[in-house]
């Protein structure tokens, strides 16, 4: 193998392995807080960009080490580590699951919570078994 | 065969999912469009000087099934249980007058179709 397709093989690998992370950081970081918090509109999504940030640099690390070792054995935990992350990540900024609000009714407060951790488990579940 | 694979998981999120949300969407629909759903009634009997009966009624009217009710007030537990369709159940309370509040403080927790834990805290009733 020549040195340039060496190199082009190690910056194709690079550039899938960023591309790999932002997918991952779209899916759990974007997409499904946004799509819980509009189908439940009391759903709490924390607002942490200290946790947006690192998962963003984890993702986009691992899906680099990843692409990279595609040939290695450790390949295969690396890719599982992004998505248990993901999961972790979903579940911090939805609360674990338990949607919590307040209303106002004739005088009184009324809180609630909802717990809806079982269809977001199963969700998190199967979109990690439907992703690459 | 991955594909294959793949169109497998996805059936069988499909469906499992579809279980899952199904009581939810009924119940928030019959919840909105249904305003005597649950009717909960309280009412109370003087038994002597520093005592009085409450009697808490429940009547569901909604299709799905409300599990593991439970009232909380004044430190006193009532346990409705399970609350199928056109269902009213009624529990009492016996309350020393001289401890309770102007306004006292109701816990109610159930789940719904036993897969959603709801609890409403209420407070400042008049």
């Amino acid at each position: 193998m020549s040195e340039g397709s060496k190199v082009r093989k190690v910056v194709s690998s690079v550039v899938v392995g960023i591309l790999t992370g932002l997918f991952y950081y779209f899916v759990y970081v974007v997409l499904l807080p946004t799509l819980f918090s509009k189908i439940l509109p009391g759903t709490e999504v924390l607002e942490t960009p200290i946790l947006w940030l690192l998962a963003f640099a984890l993702f986009t690390g691992i899906g680099l080490a990843n692409s990279l070792l595609k040939e290695h054995p450790i390949s295969l935990p690396l890719r599982l580590l992004s998505k248990v992350l993901g999961a972790l990540i979903v579940l911090t900024l939805l609360n674990f699951g338990v949607v919590r609000g307040e209303v106002f009714m004739g005088g009184a407060v009324i809180e609630y919570s909802m717990d809806i951790s079982l269809p977001l488990y199963a969700i998190i579940l199967f979109s990690m078994l439907m992703f690459p | 065969m991955n594909t294959l694979l793949k169109l497998g998981i996805g059936l069988v999120a499909f469906l499992i999912l579809s279980g899952l949300i199904t009581p939810a969407i009924i119940f928030v629909y019959e919840l909105t469009s249904k305003p005597d759903l649950i009717d909960f009634k309280t009412s109370h009997e003087q038994l002597n000087e520093t005592h009085v009966k409450v009697v808490f009624s429940i009547t569901y009217r909604g299709s799905v099934p409300l599990n593991n009710v439970r009232l909380e007030v004044l430190n006193n537990t009532l346990y409705f249980g399970d609350l199928p369709k056109n269902t009213t159940l009624t529990k009492y309370v016996i309350l020393d007058v001289s401890s309770v509040p102007e306004y006292p403080e109701v816990l109610i927790s159930l789940k719904i179709a036993g897969i959603y834990r709801l609890e409403l805290r209420i407070r400042g009733a008049g």
